[in-house]
């Protein structure tokens, strides 16, 4: 449902992104895997509407959304959970929770989901008004992937979702992330830790300097001798 | 908590009653409208977090749109037409203060948002430069130098008075301080409504605003309008306060002077331009006749480096903590 045909992409130098084609089908966790620099990020913001192609198509159900504004791409049900700095921390939590739901109208259906965030995730419930910024790195990953699910995604794409946060949490963050697959949405992740994406895949395709190098499932990749020489360390 | 602010304006419009000193509510008014001034400064710098420094331009310009409303003006406008208005009331300069004002901001926003950063502060300095050029050349319609003088004083009607020209120094000094109020409360509902979230949002993120689809071009011209609208209302009240514009409202130092106001009493909070601006709208006149002219912007300096020293988030935000930590 969602294809990438010859994306290019570029920050005004040289290409970030070069010819990358994919493809991510209904329901599915498909996992970008790359060193730094490689144009996973690229790959989404371009997808969200962050950035602007140079080249290529996105199609979304054979809808064209190449060059849409972001708000253009959430409606049509594509979710983005950025890197970095995943919260606004001067909002409360609640706030930063009814962000993700900015498009939205059926006010009803937001308080239900808001409820539902809130049962998902208790400490959220407990920290409801306090502003984010002063939730600790696991839970400010735990309110930016709820806020990403309160626009209702089709499509969710994450962006390092287990950057920065202690092991246990990683774990806790990839059971999540499993979990939203699992309750019928479309993951597309990105993830700096090959070995859980691959595991976690179903399939995946492996960037190299803005190239697309290899794809297949998330089996295929884990016994592919170049992906374990490069990336999960032998 | 929720009364103190009503005090605080109480005991503001009982000031002209318990000191009926003409040169006390001189110095009022025109901190008064400096706080205006920096409250619409602060919805820009303090709650968009983008640094105008042509602010100063809208406040001019609406001192000369009023003037110039009430004054009636003659001008040739080329191919043989000339534009002629006649001397119109004061109040309709007030609300063209206000519409030229927003329109300027508009066009502004809609250039200047383009781009972030240093270069968003180049175009709006140049914006106000731009602007002090025509007023200082434009002789037709703003006797560039020469100043427009005589300007009326705001007229208000009042129920059983008719209209009245408020000429006394406590009567501009309420009008003053009920624009003010106003000035205080919109920008409050804006701030406190989903516009307002969608700021502080991209103020912190602008990124990740964007990613969630907070239109954020189009959230920033509207906060550049209505602080420009704003600004432009303290600008017509200069303008009949003084009855005289000239050239020099347009000088960054009044822009400079709002930044300081806004920054020292802690952008991003409603009461932080209203603290910063009456403290550094009174300290010039505080000192005068107690320090030599040589020190006294001295002092002026050192007050506010030792504000930014101590309280970098502005006074504001400051009290509110140390209070905080002693409950």
């Amino acid at each position: 449902m969602l294809r990438l045909d010859g994306l290019s992409v570029g920050y005004g130098g040289p290409l970030a992104l070069q010819d990358l084609s994919l493809e991510v089908r209904d329901g599915e966790l498909v996992s970008l895997i790359g060193a730094n620099g490689a144009g996973k990020s690229t790959t989404l913001k371009a997808i969200s509407g962050l950035l602007k192609p140079q080249a290529g198509r996105i199609t979304w159900g054979g809808e064209a959304i190449g060059g849409l504004s972001p708000r253009a791409v959430i409606a049509r049900g594509i979710a983005h959970c950025p890197e970095g700095r995943r919260v606004f921390p001067q909002l409360s939590v609640r706030e930063n929770l009814e962000m993700g739901a900015l498009l939205r109208r059926d006010h009803g259906g937001i308080a239900a989901d808001l409820a539902a965030m809130c049962d998902r995730f208790p400490r959220l419930r407990e920290r409801l008004s306090q502003a984010a910024g002063t939730l600790s790195g696991g839970e400010q990953q735990m309110l930016a992937i709820a806020r990403a699910l309160m626009s209702r995604p089709r499509l969710v794409m994450f962006d390092e979702p287990s950057l920065g946060l202690a092991p246990s949490l990683v774990e806790q963050v990839f059971a999540i992330v499993r979990e939203i697959r699992a309750k019928g949405t479309t993951v597309l992740m990105v993830e700096q830790n090959a070995m859980a994406a691959l595991q976690m895949a179903d399939r995946a395709y492996l960037l190299e300097a803005g190239q697309l190098v290899q794809a297949g499932t998330g089996a295929e990749l884990l016994a592919s001798p170049e992906v374990r020489a490069a990336y999960l360390g032998g | 908590m929720s009364n103190a602010p009503w005090a605080f304006v109480a005991a503001l419009a009982a000031v002209p009653v318990l000191v009926p000193n003409p040169y006390v509510l001189a110095v009022l008014t025109l901190a008064g409208i400096f706080v205006i001034g920096a409250i619409s400064l602060n919805l820009l710098l303090g709650y968009t977090g983008q640094l105008s420094l042509g602010h100063g331009a809208f406040f001019g310009l609406g001192a000369y749109a009023s003037a110039l409303t009430s004054l009636g003006f003659d001008i040739g406008i080329g191919f043989g037409l000339r534009l002629r208005v006649d001397p119109q009331p004061v109040w309709l300069g007030f609300l063209m203060a206000i519409l030229v004002a927003c329109a300027f901001g508009w066009m502004l926003g809609r250039l200047a948002f383009r781009v972030r950063g240093a270069y968003f502060v180049i175009i709006t300095i140049c914006f106000a430069q731009v602007l002090r050029m025509v007023a200082l050349n434009w002789v037709e319609l703003t006797q560039g130098p020469m100043a427009l003088i005589s300007i009326p004083p705001v007229s208000l009607w009042l129920p059983g008075l008719g209209v009245v020209p408020l000429v006394t120094k406590a009567q501009t000094y309420w009008l003053v301080l009920a624009v003010g109020v106003l000035a205080f409360l919109l920008v409050r509902q804006l701030v406190e409504s989903r516009i307002g979230r969608a700021l502080i949002a991209l103020r912190s993120n602008e990124a990740l605003a964007r990613s969630v689809g907070i239109p954020v071009t189009h959230y920033l011209v509207v906060a550049a309008v209505v602080s420009a609208g704003i600004a432009g209302a303290a600008g017509s009240l200069f303008a009949h306060y003084m009855g005289i514009v000239d050239p020099d409202v347009f000088m960054f130092i009044y822009t400079v002077t709002m930044v300081i106001m806004v920054v020292t009493g802690g952008k991003g909070t409603l009461w932080g331009p209203v603290v910063g601006g009456l403290i550094f709208g009174l300290i010039p006149d505080l000192l005068r006749g107690r320090a030599a002219p040589e020190l006294q912007w001295v002092i002026y300096g050192v007050a506010m480096i030792l504000f930014v020293m101590f309280l970098p988030r502005g006074i504001v935000p400051g009290v509110q903590s140390l209070l905080r930590r002693r409950a």
